[in-house]
């Protein structure tokens, strides 16, 4: 299975820009992806759409790890 | 030729071709490599390939009416960018930049492309309901991204 991911950054774009990116391993809450220079925490993983020749269409939601660290 | 194939597996822009259909598409495609900043096209420029993804990333950027620069997106292995133009002949609607060193990307001549789709129009119909479920789940992504 590949994972076609939609991440999109707690907040909005205004903050950070998202990212679009294919995977063999699904994301899981907790875990950390990094988009450009900038490093993110999972929080939460839901379906887009449903899955089609052997891909899965994810939408991820992300925090950024330094403002957690700040608070 | 076998690597630009499994890229080309990786990527749902190509999901439903065989194995021959994806040999037909990888004999047009061409490996690019670029380091972090590098432009891949500037926003305007005309569009002539489209280009997927092998490895790294790279990032979107928009021009404002008012002459700023801002982050839209990254974007990583696996996916396809540029492809609009192939469609509907216009400009570039925003510039790419390397965001990685050794970032691998496969572009596809558009004129080569649409040529393949004509010959075959097996890969021409599996291409363009892909190309519609790409841009579908791009619009998606940008209704989460508010």
């Amino acid at each position: 299975m590949v994972y076609t991911v939609s991440y999109v950054v707690v907040g909005g774009k205004k903050k950070y820009p998202s990212g679009m990116m294919n995977q063999s391993e699904r994301p899981v809450v907790g875990e950390q992806v990094k988009l450009g220079e900038n490093t993110f925490e999972i929080v939460e993983v839901k379906r887009m759409l449903p899955p089609s020749d052997d891909f899965e269409f994810l939408h991820v939601t992300v925090k950024p790890i330094d403002e957690e660290s700040d608070s | 030729m076998d690597e630009i194939k499994k890229i080309l597996k990786y990527a749902s822009l190509f999901r439903g071709l065989n194995e021959t259909q994806l040999t037909r598409v990888a004999e047009i495609a061409q490996s690019e490599q670029y380091n972090v900043k590098d432009m891949i096209f500037s926003q305007d420029s005309p569009g002539d390939k489209m280009y997927i993804i092998g490895n790294g990333q790279v990032e979107v950027r928009v021009q404002d009416t008012s002459g700023q620069s801002h982050s839209a997106i990254f974007l990583g292995q696996g996916q396809v960018f540029g492809e609009m133009a192939l469609l509907d002949q216009g400009n570039r609607s925003a510039s790419v930049i390397a965001a990685q060193n050794n970032t691998v990307v496969y572009s596809i001549p558009g004129a080569a492309f649409t040529a393949l789709c004509q010959q075959d129009t097996g890969i021409g119909y599996v291409m363009m309901r892909n190309i519609a479920l790409d841009l579908s789940f791009k619009i998606r992504h940008q209704n989460y991204d508010i």
